[in-house]
């Protein structure tokens, strides 16, 4: 147990770092992925609404501790997402190619509109249209093209971290 | 009592995201301090952050030589004759500079202090879309402070925001939470460049002035007013003037100086001459 939590802190970490270093040379219009999200949606999609809550609030407040402002926003707007998608996952037949990547589509498109509403509570001026036409959009298309990529590549970590430990 | 019972659950989720909001609150302004936790954070992966920078911006370098192999004869062959231009401006310069000084000091003038500058690598960018923000490879023990300017030879990059002993956070000028007291070069008229949401990094311009003089292609430099930055350097140039809301202020797009996604090494300005200093 201790080893997965473990090794989903370090991958965390890692996806932090990543976004905020190569995915930089890798953005698709100015859009970044927002992998932080993408690692909570898989784990609801997986394993259903609290683990994707508490992996979304997890990598959200990394993302806002980095970030230093706006402290809570990431992680509430990553943990309702993620549990919401987590509630639907237990509808639907998850192992179709096509769940990970409308659930990250739609995902994106909620957290977005979540953080744009809070944004505008507390002052930020912007141009809805715009930003959802420019960031949003392309970003949720990102995270909807990497979505099957992560959704395999994490889960067979997870799988051979479930074999390592029934061995031990 | 039974109520609260049946919606423990409702109850205290609602709690959670009501202290959420409000740290949220809390924290939308600056802040002069930040906590362990985050000074804890920043350190850790800033190694991390600091190693993925190199091994992608190498790769990327290796990639771009590669590409523009074909294309290095002709501008090795340009760039001599580019050279030899320059060596011919330089010696103008030179004159010129000369006979700058000698015009100042008739004037009475002292040169300009130079600005006391640190130089610094950036090791990482923004987690998301929503924040422009840079991490440098130098904190506290270097010296960095919060409220320093950052620039690179293109002009102004923004400021720092936050400090932990090894590492800096600079708030880009294009974040939506900057304001920049600016002028525009040419007429001297005074305003605030503020950065805005979007895919392109354009600044909004806010002109103190309806009767502004202001036209597409001025230069944008920083006014000196808010204290914050010294008063000349260069924010970018004017794309498109338009009047605000009502027709009440004039405002204009700023095209910013400086590349932003191509920023590799940046200088922190640690002092500067202000006031009667600068004179």
């Amino acid at each position: 147990m201790w080893q997965r939590a473990l090794l989903l802190g370090l991958l965390l970490l890692l996806a932090l770092a990543a976004q905020m270093t190569v995915f930089h040379y890798l953005s698709v219009g100015g859009a970044l992925p927002d992998l932080m999200l993408l690692f909570a949606l898989m784990f609801a999609l997986r394993q259903g609404p609290r683990s994707g809550l508490a992996v979304g609030v997890a990598a959200g407040l990394l993302q806002d501790l980095t970030t230093g402002t706006f402290l809570g926003l990431n992680a509430l707007t990553i943990g309702t997402v993620a549990f919401l998608m987590g509630l639907v996952q237990q509808k639907i037949f998850r192992e179709n190619v096509a769940v990970p990547v409308l659930s990250s589509i739609i995902g994106s498109l909620l957290r977005d509109g979540m953080s744009m509403f809070f944004l505008a509570v507390f002052g930020v001026e912007f141009a809805v249209g715009r930003v959802f036409l420019e960031v949003s959009f392309p970003a949720a298309l990102y995270n909807g093209a990497l979505a099957p990529l992560l959704y395999s590549q994490l889960f067979a970590t997870d799988f051979w971290l479930r074999n390592l430990s029934s061995e031990g | 009592m039974s109520f609260l019972r049946r919606h423990k659950q409702t109850i205290s989720a609602a709690l959670v995201v009501a202290v959420t909001i409000a740290v949220m609150g809390l924290t939308a302004r600056e802040r002069e301090r930040i906590t362990y936790l985050e000074v804890v954070l920043l350190e850790i992966v800033a190694p991390l952050q600091g190693a993925l920078e190199f091994v992608t911006s190498s790769v990327v370098s290796v990639s771009d030589s590669i590409a523009e192999v074909r294309t290095l004869r002709e501008e090795n062959r340009r760039l001599e004759e580019e050279v030899a231009r320059l060596s011919h401006l330089l010696d103008d310069l030179e004159e010129l500079r000369r006979e700058n000084e000698r015009l100042r000091d008739l004037l009475g003038f002292a040169s300009r202090y130079p600005y006391d500058t640190l130089a610094a690598e950036v090791i990482a960018r923004s987690p998301g879309n929503w924040f422009s923000i840079l991490t440098i490879d130098k904190g506290s023990r270097n010296g960095v402070v919060v409220d320093l300017p950052v620039v690179t030879a293109g002009g102004l990059v923004g400021r720092i925001v936050r400090v932990t002993p090894r590492t800096s956070t600079v708030m880009l000028i294009t974040d939506p939470k900057s304001g920049v007291g600016a002028m525009i070069r040419r007429s001297r008229d005074a305003g605030v460049a503020t950065g805005q949401l979007g895919s392109d990094p354009l600044l909004l311009l806010k002109m103190f002035s309806t009767k502004a003089d202001v036209s597409p292609g001025d230069t944008v430099v920083t006014s000196g007013l808010s204290q914050i930055f010294p008063e000349g350097l260069k924010i970018g140039t004017v794309v498109e003037v338009f009047q605000g809301e009502f027709g009440l202020v004039t405002q204009a797009t700023v095209r910013p100086a400086v590349d932003f996604d191509r920023l590799e090494e940046v200088l922190v300005i640690l002092a500067w001459p202000r006031g009667e200093e600068a004179r």
